[in-house]
C-alpha cells in the first residue's frame, strides 16, 4: 500500500469510527420508536452497515498485500 | 420432554460431527488445527460460534437487563470494528502459519523474537486469562440447566455434566470435530434465538406493545447513555474501540487465523465477523430489556438468569428446553475451543522445548491429557463464581488485550525488543488487576475504561522500546 493511500484510508476509517461517537453530533431522546426500539439505534445500525462497506472495499484492495 | 430434547441434540450434533475426524487427529496439525483446510463458512461460524457463548447468551440479556438497549449497539459495533483486526494481524499470521508450521500464538512471537522468556509468558498470560472466560461457560451451563429442569439437575451437577460431556468429544476429535460441531451449533444458536424474541414478545402483547410498557417502568433502558449514565462519552469511546485489541488476542480466535484453507477464506470470513454482529446482538438484549415486565426486583448475578427465567415464564416447556440446549451448544463450543487452544499452548510451548524427543502422537496425547485438567480446573472456578458474567469476561479481556501491543508490534510495527514485550505485558497486567480489585484508584482512569488506559501504557512502552532501540540499539 502506497503511503498516501495509507492515509487516506485511516482517515476513512476515523471518520467512520467519529460516525459513532454520536454524542460529538447529537443529542438523541430514548422514547420508543419503529418496533418500539429507540430511534438512535438507527443510527448506529447505518454506522455499522457503512464501516462493513468502507472494509468491504479496503479489503477487496489491499487484503493480499 | 427436556432430557428427551437433551439427548436428541448431543445425538445429532456432536456424534455427527465426530464422524470421520478421528483419521485427522493423529498429527498435531490435524488434532490441533483440521490441517489447515477450513473454507469460508465453516471458519466464519466457529469463530462466530467461539466468540458467542454464555457472554453472549446470558452476559448480553444480563446487561440488556441492567443496562438496556445502549448494550446491544456497544457490543454490535466494538466487535464489528474487530474485523479491522483480522486484517491488520490476521491475515500476517496466517501467512506466518502457513509458511513456518506454527500452530500456537507464542511459537510465531517467539519465530519473530528469538526470546524464550516472551514466549513463555506471552503463552502464561494466555493461559491465564482465558480461566475466567472459561468457567463461565461451564457457569452459565450449570444455571441453565438448573432452570430448565426445575432444579432436578443441580447447578453443581449441570457444571459437571458439561464438562465431562466437552472433555469426551474434544478428546476424540480435536479442531475438526470442533469446527463442524461449530457450524451446526452457529445456524441453530441464531434460528433459536430469533424464534425465542417472537414468542416471548408475543407473550407479552407484542414487540410495541411490550416496549411502550417497559419505558413507562423504566425509560433509562432506552437513553442511549444506558442505565444510570452506564456509557458516559469516554468510556463509549475506550469500549468501541477495545475489541479491535481483544477479540484476536483471544488464543482460541489467533489460532483460528492459522487455519484458514487460503488467504481469501479469511477475508471473506473477516467481512461476515464485521456484520453478523449487527443482526444477532440484539436478540438476548430484547429479551433482557423486556424480562422488567416479568421480574422487575432482579440485581447483580441474579440478572444473568433472566434469559431463561423469561423463556420459562412465556414459552411452552418443549420450547424453553429447545432454546436453552441451543444456548448450552453455544457454551459448549466456546468451551471446546478454550480446551483446546490451552491444551495445545501447554504442549507446544511448555512440553515440547524441554522434550523434544516427543513424537507427534505423543503430542496429540499429552494435548488430550491437558484438556481434562483444564476442564477440571474451569470447574472449580465455576463452582464459586467471583463475579457477574459480564464483569467476569471483562476481566479475562483486558488481560487477553495486554497482548496486543507485543503482537502489533513484532508483526507489523517492524519488531519488539523483547524486554520491552515483555515490561508491557507485566505492567499492563499489574495494572489492570490493580484496577479491577480496586488497589489502583479509579481517579487515574479519567473517566475511560481501565483496559484502555492499561492498554495506552502498553502500548507506550513497546513505542519506548522500539526509540530505544532505533536511537541506541538497546535491546
Amino acid at each position: 500500500m502506497k503511503s498516501k493511500n495509507g492515509i487516506l484510508w485511516i482517515i476513512l476509517f476515523i471518520v467512520v469510527f467519529l460516525l459513532s461517537q454520536d454524542y460529538l453530533l447529537i443529542n438523541w431522546e430514548g422514547s420508543p420508536s419503529i418496533l418500539g426500539f429507540p430511534a438512535w439505534i438507527g443510527w448506529f445500525a447505518f454506522v455499522h452497515v457503512l464501516f462493513i462497506a468502507v472494509f468491504y472495499l479496503f479489503a477487496k484492495k489491499y487484503w493480499n498485500e | 420432554m427436556i432430557y428427551l430434547i437433551l439427548i436428541a441434540y448431543i445425538a445429532i450434533v456432536f456424534l455427527g460431527s465426530l464422524s470421520g475426524t478421528s483419521t485427522n487427529a493423529k498429527s498435531p496439525e490435524g488434532y490441533f488445527l483440521a490441517n489447515r483446510g477450513l473454507g469460508t463458512l465453516a471458519l466464519f461460524f466457529t469463530i462466530l460460534a467461539t466468540n458467542f457463548s454464555a457472554f453472549y447468551f446470558l452476559g448480553f440479556a444480563g446487561a440488556g437487563y441492567r443496562v438496556g438497549y445502549a448494550h446491544y449497539v456497544m457490543m454490535a459495533l466494538g466487535t464489528g470494528f474487530a474485523c479491522i483486526s483480522f486484517y491488520i494481524l490476521g491475515a500476517k499470521i496466517w501467512v506466518l502459519g502457513k509458511n513456518h508450521g506454527f500452530i500456537t500464538p507464542a511459537e510465531l512471537i517467539y519465530h519473530q523474537t528469538g526470546s524464550k522468556a516472551l514466549r513463555w509468558i506471552f503463552a502464561s498470560i494466555m493461559l491465564l486469562f482465558t480461566f475466567p472466560y472459561l468457567a463461565l461457560q461451564i457457569i452459565g451451563a450449570g444455571y441453565i440447566l438448573e432452570n430448565i429442569t426445575n432444579g432436578a439437575i443441580p447447578y453443581i451437577w449441570g457444571t459437571t455434566l458439561l464438562t465431562i460431556f466437552t472433555i469426551a468429544y474434544v478428546w476424540i476429535g480435536g479442531m475438526k470435530s470442533v469446527a463442524k460441531t461449530d457450524l451446526k451449533q452457529g445456524l441453530l444458536m441464531i434460528f433459536l434465538m430469533l424464534v425465542a424474541v417472537v414468542v416471548i414478545s408475543n407473550s407479552v402483547g407484542g414487540l410495541t406493545a411490550a416496549h411502550e410498557k417497559v419505558y413507562a417502568l423504566q425509560p433509562e433502558l432506552f437513553s442511549r447513555e444506558g442505565t444510570g449514565n452506564a456509557f458516559p462519552p469516554k468510556k463509549w469511546f475506550s469500549l468501541l474501540i477495545f475489541w479491535v485489541f481483544c477479540i484476536p488476542m483471544f488464543p482460541q480466535i489467533f489460532m483460528r487465523f492459522y487455519i484458514a484453507k487460503d488467504i481469501n477464506t479469511l477475508k471473506k470470513s473477516a467481512l461476515l465477523y464485521g456484520l453478523i454482529p449487527l443482526f444477532i446482538s440484539i436478540l438476548p438484549v430484547i429479551i433482557g430489556v423486556l424480562g422488567h415486565l416479568t421480574f422487575p426486583d432482579l440485581t447483580g448475578k441474579a440478572t444473568d438468569q433472566i434469559l431463561p427465567k423469561m423463556l420459562a415464564a412465556h414459552s411452552p416447556e418443549w420450547f424453553a428446553g429447545l432454546v436453552m440446549t441451543g444456548a448450552l451448544a453455544a457454551f459448549m463450543s466456546t468451551l471446546d475451543s478454550q480446551l483446546l487452544a490451552l491444551s495445545t499452548i501447554v504442549t507446544r510451548d511448555f512440553i515440547l522445548p524441554f522434550r523434544e524427543n516427543v513424537g507427534l502422537e505423543q503430542q496429540v496425547f499429552f494435548g488430550r491429557i491437558w484438556v481434562v485438567i483444564f476442564a477440571i480446573v474451569g470447574l472449580l472456578i465455576a463452582a464459586q463464581p467471583f463475579d457477574t458474567i459480564d464483569d467476569m469476561g471483562r476481566l479475562s479481556f483486558g488481560g487477553l488485550a495486554v497482548l496486543f501491543p507485543t503482537t502489533f508490534m513484532t508483526l507489523r510495527g517492524g519488531g519488539v525488543a523483547p524486554f520491552f514485550g515483555i515490561l508491557s505485558i507485566i505492567v499492563g497486567e499489574w495494572l489492570l488487576l490493580g484496577f479491577y480489585y480496586q488497589k489502583i484508584p479509579s481517579e487515574y482512569l479519567f473517566g475511560f475504561d481501565r483496559s484502555i488506559i492499561v492498554l495506552a501504557v502498553c502500548f507506550g512502552i513497546v513505542f519506548l522500546g522500539k526509540l530505544f532501540d532505533q536511537k541506541w540499539g538497546i535491546k
